[in-house]
């Protein structure tokens, strides 16, 4: 018995075929190397509906004329196929080649990429405050189950769900910036200020958007943790005379996260456009901001850059949060 | 312990499977117009989402004739005045009366999410049935491009598609209308996958009805009450989402009042006259809050096990 092979040792064979949660990781990435595809294909076919003319017209402004429109259109490339400009602005994009603002003629590199790293910044740190948050929210819920105070709570997650983020932004900068003026109305200056005004610039952008994803965090996993409390191995645990604390900790917590993570992959859609909402009403200096105002200003070039750089973030975490579902899933923890 | 074992205990559990849909039997009120109408009169959400959906269409029929200035005529009053008996909101930058805009402004804050869901609903709706009767490779066709048409974020595809086409009302309407198809789609065609294999379905195949008669006479009455539930809680992500999206100054043309343009307008001068602000912000939220309510009503009605916030925007 000795020189047999320890109990879990896999036959011979076995390793060709990778664990079911490597599969499952790699579906996910794959999922989301064909939706950023897809988006780079919608950014740039629906910026280039747009005739090259109106493009160069935009950029020239009025009484140029029609030689200087040929030039530009020649210079930029304009004149080519689409599918010959797509190509160009892909392969450029993965060389870091982000090409020059078709207003400005600056590098659009030198504008999306600070902005990059602010709003990533700003999503994170909503997230790191909306989760724990919920989670303590949900479990006060689904503890006080059928009694009046439960009630209150589901009301109120009602009405706040229907509040939309501008307006709760907006709510937020009447109170701590106008009535109680201790905040500035702006976060501009977190791309000039000092330290402490950076700092500053992120409280009310960054509490508008907790205010937006908690109520919806909660409600789902209020239903979770009751899901497993009510669940058999709960009720086992209690039979056997755990401790309460290790009960809803160590046996009912762990099987509610799956949902809750889940649920956080699901927000983020609305998270991110909460943060285009937001960036727009604090006048915070991110990719949002930046993306709204090139629409507005029809700078073409700067448009495709933002919106790949919002769809790569917004990816980036929802591959992040449905890796750790996956993780989290005990089905494809222990099955091979 | 005791927290836990009423937990466990308590009556009335609605733990079910979070993330799927189930109708296990057909809505228990046979007919769907009693049950509706009764969701919406005996329940406290119904009576309040009434109430003040009535006081929001009240503003936003009545208010353009109450208007006491025209909402788009400049310099009727001094520019930027704060609230007085001829202007009770103030005056805006060009000297409008901020009042009368918002009594004008309220009509495309409605209508532009209505036709959109709807329409996004019609069409949603009809390829969701359809994919779920059929089922096979036009199901499984039909299902992928709802997953891969939901899995663009909303938001950036809107603004994607209002920079390449223009900004108009039209144009907002039929990209909203995109937005919602899929997520509709998706929750139909899993509410009639839970119908389609009833006898009075294949009674009506072997009495050789068409598919589009199974579809509408037999299929569509039985996931009418679902449906209902959530047209309404859509209504209310579209009223959100569509306000947002004038508060990015898209779909409306610059004169033309909108409550959602006017808050964009009038943060500026926030500290100055809040009141041009808050006013048009609270018909939005009421209108939202009005539409969330029957979702709820509805929904406590016709889909008892399904989380509401499973399927969202």
């Amino acid at each position: 018995m000795s020189v047999a092979p320890a109990a879990g040792t896999r036959p011979p064979g076995s390793l060709r075929r990778p664990p079911a949660w490597v599969l499952a990781l790699l579906k996910q990435f794959g999922a989301a190397l064909v939706t950023l595809v897809a988006i780079s294909m919608v950014t740039f076919g629906a910026v280039n509906i747009r005739s090259p003319e109106s493009v160069a017209r935009d950029a020239l402004g009025r009484g140029v004329t029609n030689g200087a429109i040929q030039a530009f259109i020649r210079e930029r490339g304009l004149d080519k196929s689409i599918e010959q400009r797509y190509w160009d602005w892909i392969s450029g994009f993965a060389r870091g080649d982000l090409g020059n603002s078709v207003i400005t003629q600056r590098p659009v590199a030198d504008e999306v990429v600070p902005r990059f790293g602010r709003t990533v910044l700003l999503i994170g740190l909503a997230l790191a405050i909306a989760l724990p948050l919920a989670l303590a929210m949900s479990l006060y819920m689904a503890r006080r189950a059928g009694r009046p105070d439960e009630a209150a709570a589901v009301v109120a997650t009602i009405v706040a769900a229907s509040i939309p983020d501008f307006v709760i932004g907006i709510l937020l900068l009447l109170a701590f910036a106008v009535a109680l003026p201790i905040l500035p109305v702006s976060s501009a200056g977190l791309a000039l200020g000092t330290p402490s005004e950076q700092i500053i610039a992120f409280i009310l952008p960054t509490a508008t958007l907790v205010i937006v994803v908690t109520p919806y965090l909660a409600r789902i996993g209020r239903v979770a943790i009751r899901e497993a409390l009510e669940s058999d191995f709960v009720r086992a645990a209690v039979l056997r005379g755990t401790p309460h604390r290790s009960v809803v900790w160590r046996h009912a917590m762990p099987s509610a996260a799956l949902p809750l993570v889940s649920a956080t992959a699901v927000s983020l859609v609305w998270l991110l456009g909460g943060t285009i909402v937001v960036e727009n009403l604090f006048g915070f200096p991110g990719l949002g901001q930046l993306l709204v105002e090139a629409i507005q200003t029809g700078d073409t070039s700067m448009v495709q850059a933002a919106a790949a750089f919002v769809g790569a973030v917004f990816l980036a975490v929802s591959v992040a949060a449905d890796g750790i579902a996956v993780l989290l899933n005990p089905k494809l923890r222990t099955s091979r | 312990m005791t927290d836990v074992a009423r937990a466990q205990l308590g009556p009335g559990s609605h733990a079910r499977i979070v993330g799927s849909v189930r109708a296990e039997e057909p809505p228990d009120e046979p007919d769907t117009a009693t049950g509706f109408t009764y969701a919406l009169l005996h329940t406290w959400q119904g009576i309040a989402g009434l109430a003040l959906a009535g006081v929001v269409l009240a503003v936003v029929l009545f208010g353009p004739m109450l208007a006491p200035w025209s909402p788009t005529e400049p310099n009727v009053g001094p520019t930027l005045a704060t609230a007085s008996w001829h202007h009770p909101l103030g005056t805006d930058t060009l000297g409008r009366d901020i009042f009368s805009r918002f009594l004008s402004g309220g009509r495309t804050v409605i209508l532009v999410p209505l036709v959109a869901v709807t329409l996004a609903f019609v069409i949603g709706g009809a390829l969701g049935i359809y994919a779920a009767y059929v089922e096979g490779w036009r199901d499984a066709v039909i299902t992928r491009t709802f997953d891969f048409l939901a899995a663009l974020p909303p938001l950036l595809l809107v603004l994607l598609l209002v920079a390449g086409l223009g900004t108009s009302d039209l144009v907002v309407t039929a990209t909203v209308a995109i937005v919602f198809l899929p997520r509709i789609g998706r929750l139909v065609r899993g509410t009639a996958q839970a119908v389609t294999k009833n006898d009075y379905v294949k009674a009506a195949e072997a009495r050789g009805e068409r598919t589009v008669t199974i579809l509408w006479r037999e299929l569509a009455p039985n996931i009418a009450g679902p449906a209902i539930a959530d047209f309404s809680l859509r209504l209310t992500y579209g009223v959100m989402f569509v306000a947002s999206l004038n508060f990015l100054g898209l779909g409306v043309q610059p004169p033309s009042p909108n409550w959602g343009v006017m808050i964009n307008e009038y943060r500026t001068f926030l500290s100055y006259n809040p009141l041009a602000t808050i006013v048009p912000a609270v018909g939005i939220v009421f209108l939202s809050v009005a539409f969330n309510l029957l979702a709820d009503a509805l929904t406590r009605r016709y889909q008892p096990g399904l989380t509401r916030w499973t399927i969202p925007l």
